[in-house]
């Protein structure tokens, strides 16, 4: 059953990523993008992502979004550019290059959803049974991100900082 | 046998194929808004391919509770934590960059941009 699910909103993503670069008007565009990071979200759940899902919503979804909606102020909502066929031809070559070698690699990967794959049975169980009297934490995602990989967190704080900074300089250039 | 490979690998298959229209929009559109649109398709594709490999068949979500026979892997949830955030960092950036773009140049098409500075020796830089 949940196989089907997934199958089911796996198809209708792709649906979504298609007309939304397919879309000639770019506030549409954007408006698909919205509802196709909210798509993802809704898939985070039924995979049992939970804390994925909240910020995929909250991040992907809401800011992100915004963020796109405060780029109109700006600029024109049409997308003029004409598609070039040579440049076409050479995205398509790439693309199916890219593609075989990647259905590649699929093929050695486990079924889905296989337990007794390497990336579940080494340092995982260890994690699961050590958390609840390490750290106290019921959720152990949060156990993770706060504690035994905190300074990765700190390294994200660091990165979201100077992508501010950026921002900022960026928008600012030449007003003196 | 392709029908367990489709049934079994679908979320890779799935993947794949985000990566391709991701990398389709970036190569191709000369518009570019839409290749920061590409952008974000690729990087969810990216966290799909990490939360596909996280589940477990019967597993539940990584929170104790009681009864529970099996746990999903939660390490690849606390990656795709930091990488949404900074997937969303990457697009702030590039749309502050687009915007100063449309300030010195009046548009955001890649042929108009380069043609302009063909025919300008000095472009006013602002």
């Amino acid at each position: 059953m949940t196989i089907v699910i997934d199958i089911l909103f796996l198809t209708f993503l792709i649906f979504a990523a298609l007309l939304s670069i397919y879309f000639k008007n770019l506030l549409n565009s954007t408006i698909v993008l919205g509802a196709y990071s909210l798509y993802v979200a809704v898939l985070w759940t039924t995979l049992n992502a939970i804390d994925v899902a909240f910020t995929e919503a909250a991040v992907g979804a809401g800011i992100s979004t915004v963020l796109f909606l405060a780029v109109f102020t700006k600029i024109q909502p049409e997308d003029r550019s004409v598609i070039k066929r040579n440049r076409q031809i050479l995205a398509l070559g790439t693309l199916f290059f890219v593609g075989y070698l990647l259905i590649l690699g699929i093929t050695d990967m486990p079924k889905f959803g296989d337990p007794n794959w390497v990336t579940n049975t080494y340092l995982i169980p260890d994690y699961i049974e050590r958390t609840m009297h390490e750290t106290g934490a019921v959720n152990i995602v949060t156990a993770i991100l706060g504690s035994y990989r905190g300074f990765d967190t700190n390294g994200e704080t660091a990165v979201i900082f100077i992508a501010g900074i950026c921002t900022y300089l960026i928008l600012n250039r030449g007003e003196n | 046998m392709i029908i367990d490979f489709l049934i079994y690998k679908y979320n890779y298959l799935a993947t794949i194929i985000l990566i391709l229209i991701g990398l389709y929009s970036v190569i191709v559109n000369g518009n570019l808004l839409k290749k920061v649109i590409g952008l974000n398709i690729l990087s969810t594709s990216v966290i799909l391919f990490y939360i596909s490999i996280s589940k477990v068949s019967g597993g539940s979500a990584p929170i104790y509770a009681e009864n529970v026979v099996r746990y999903d892997n939660p390490l690849p949830h606390v990656l795709m934590l930091t990488a949404i955030v900074v997937g969303v960092s990457i697009t702030a950036v590039a749309l502050s960059i687009i915007i100063k773009i449309e300030e010195t140049y009046g548009t955001i098409e890649e042929d108009e941009i380069v043609e302009i500075d063909q025919n300008d020796d000095m472009v006013d830089n602002k």
